[in-house]
């Protein structure tokens, strides 16, 4: 019966259902697993996802659901988890956005499912973001990690704003940062001596990991 | 059509929705009209002979539009479209619309499926960021000289004044208007000052572009004046600002609609419908003329693979079967200047865009555009003569998917590895603007394997 449950949640995930998967989680715990073993088949699914969607069997709509649904679920399960520790669920915090100035959305939010997918707690501020937004939110939620994406060479200036901004603020120990967006390098990263740099979504979840990971 | 008032109106009245929300119903919509339609992507055409398939997805794409219509992204609301007006502008949409001026002026026309009449030409960098100053209009210069091009499409200034362009800052207003008077001194310096320009490029604020637009050495009533959509299918105020300043101007809007094989679109089938959607959405929204498709892969970052062949040959054939419309295919190559892959994913993209009724071919973001001063004017030569070789010599559908399915063999495993070639400066003598030996013997070489392969290019 218990694993039953447990493949209906992981259906429900693949399948975008929030709804669906909130229902069985709660009902995995009514059953008696452990939460820390639900959130591991959680993860597992989405990041299974995750990589169906790196090598496009699968598509953004069916990362964007799972990823939102397993979102749900955990909400679900987080109360159990008090005093527990998940090694698949991290408690790292990402603000996510694309600087100001630029509009494009897919890269972004590819980089915000796929971590998610990977267990990541992502808050993504959109498009077209003041660097004192990405710097504000990532205060308020106590971030480990600020992701700021320029695919236009104009927003490129943005990013080298956001790293100086964090330094004068004596904010530069507290966050990492990692850039990535079709007009950026690990040159430019380099320059504006960010931590991270990622050319696209799977090499950001590596980088992620390298760089705050292990919280 | 509903008056640009009305269009602002709707966009503070239509329903709310957060834009996730948009994403997933685009998505799942899409998903629905592909498979109600039977909509199927085929790996061994990436340019499609089925006769019914284009008008099976101009349907889908008609609900879809119906079903979703525009987000705009300010309000967060959706700009919805009536059947009378969706019907109106795909029944009167502009067959025929002139660029430049005097001896220069040319009109780009409907085309149909294997029309022997050839494409026009809109040629390039779409926007390859090139080194400010002299470089860059020696750069211009290149694509203004070959005499196959009609119009100009700028590229951006990597940098101006040696600054970084910042956008919606005053140096984004200065950069765009030196874009444009470094296109037409490039214009100039090869005898061709009445060529249109296709921009902006280094501005896509509001303010840059509109302060770009003026009789005084910017952008003329007569040029392109370049507007693009969001991904997918979304607006802003920014972009109907843009669309305001024009109207009121008189010029021409070209629009630029990109999507991508892998988002929200979903495959190369979801893929054809939303572009084929975008143009209908594009003319009542943003009052566009002419179009430029851009689907692309999410990987690749092109436009030379074969579901984003397929994706674009499709959306032609849909369009030039049902509307007339103006479209182009916006060219992007994986590979560099003087590599034999960026000429034979030049003639990938031309061959489906030509054989399936597209009425321009505009292009070519080499390198996929982020790699500065990679893009010389040789890439233009290459898609206005394979373009006019497939068209006057009666390429049939069937053929050119023959002859594009074995060019892709020569590149289509060497995407990861992409060779980025060489930059403008090594591959042009700067003081004549011509290709140097190894970038014309490459050419030349590529031009022979072309006629061997069906395309009798001269």
């Amino acid at each position: 019966m218990a694993n039953e449950v447990i493949e209906r949640m992981k259906s429900a995930i693949a399948d975008g259902q929030a709804d669906l998967a909130k229902e069985y989680a709660s009902k995995a715990l009514a059953e008696g697993l452990d939460p820390i073993l639900i959130v591991e088949e959680l993860t597992r699914t989405v990041r299974e996802i995750g990589e169906k969607f790196s090598r496009l069997e699968l598509f953004l709509s069916d990362l964007m659901g799972a990823g939102l649904a397993m979102r749900e679920a955990i909400e679900v399960i987080k109360p159990s988890l008090v005093g527990k520790e998940s090694k698949e669920l991290k408690t790292a915090k990402v603000v996510l956005g694309t600087v100001t100035g630029d509009i494009h959305d897919i890269g972004k939010t590819v980089v915000g499912a796929m971590l998610i997918a990977a267990g990541y707690d992502v808050t993504d501020l959109g498009i077209d973001v003041l660097t004192t937004a990405f710097v504000e939110k990532a205060k308020e939620i106590n971030a480990s990690l600020i992701a700021a994406s320029a695919l236009m060479s104009t927003s490129m200036p943005y990013q080298k704003d956001l790293m100086r901004i964090l330094s004068e603020l004596k904010l530069r120990e507290r966050f990492k940062v990692m850039i990535g967006g079709g007009a950026t390098s690990q040159a430019w990263a380099t320059e504006i001596m960010a931590d991270g740099y990622a050319p696209d979504a799977v090499q950001a979840v590596k980088v992620a990991n390298t760089l705050v990971g292990a919280k | 059509m509903p008056t640009l008032w009305e269009v602002l109106d709707r966009a503070e009245t239509g329903d709310y929705m957060p834009e996730t929300n948009f994403n997933l119903k685009l998505s799942r919509e899409t998903k629905r009209l592909v498979k109600e339609y039977g909509i199927k992507f085929d790996r061994d055409q990436p340019i499609p002979v089925d006769a019914s398939l284009p008008n099976d997805v101009f349907q889908a794409a008609l609900d879809l539009l119906r079903v979703m219509g525009v987000y705009c992204e300010n309000t967060n609301r959706t700009i919805k479209f009536t059947d009378e007006e969706i019907s109106e502008v795909t029944k009167k949409a502009k067959r025929s619309v002139t660029f430049g001026e005097y001896n220069e002026t040319h009109a780009i026309s409907s085309r149909g499926v294997e029309d022997q009449n050839p494409p026009s030409l809109m040629g390039g960098g779409a926007g390859t960021m090139i080194s400010e100053g002299e470089i860059y209009v020696k750069n211009m210069a290149s694509y203004a000289k070959e005499p196959l091009n009609e119009m100009i499409m700028a590229n951006t200034p990597a940098t101006i004044e040696g600054r970084p362009i910042r956008a919606r800052s005053p140096l984004e207003v200065h950069a765009t208007k030196c874009e444009v008077g470094w296109i037409r001194e490039a214009a100039r310096m090869v005898g061709r000052p009445n060529m249109a320009i296709v921009g902006t490029a280094s501005g896509l604020s509001a303010q840059a572009q509109i302060g770009a637009a003026n009789s005084d050495g910017g952008l003329k009533k007569t040029d392109g004046h370049l507007i693009s959509m969001a991904t997918d299918l979304k607006t802003n105020y920014e972009t109907l600002s843009k669309v305001c300043h024009t109207i009121e101007y008189g010029g021409n809007i070209v629009s630029l609609y990109t999507s991508m094989y892998g988002g929200y679109a979903g495959g190369a089938e979801g893929l054809a419908v939303v572009c084929t959607a975008a143009p209908v959405a594009e003319t009542i929204l943003h009052r566009a003329t002419t179009h430029l498709i851009k689907a692309m892969h999410l990987n690749y970052v092109n436009t030379s693979c074969r579901e984003a062949l397929w994706a674009t040959s499709v959306v032609a054939q849909a369009h030039s079967k049902n509307t007339g419309m103006l479209l182009s295919n916006d060219a992007f190559t994986s590979a560099g200047p003087c590599t034999d892959m960026v000429l034979n994913e030049i003639a990938t993209n031309t061959i489906a865009s030509t054989v399936s009724g597209m009425a321009f071919l505009e292009g070519v973001g080499t390198a996929t555009t982020a790699n500065v001063d990679h893009a010389t004017g040789l890439e233009v030569r290459c898609m206005g003569q394979v373009g006019k070789a497939t068209a006057k010599n009666s390429i049939k559908l069937d053929d050119a998917n023959d002859i594009v399915k074995k060019i892709l063999t020569k590149y289509e495993n060497r995407f990861q590895n992409r060779p980025l070639g060489k930059t403008f400066q090594d591959c042009y003598d700067l003081r004549s603007i011509e290709p140097k030996p190894e970038w014309i013997d490459l050419y030349t070489r590529f031009c022979k394997e072309l006629v061997d392969l069906g395309i009798p290019i001269s």
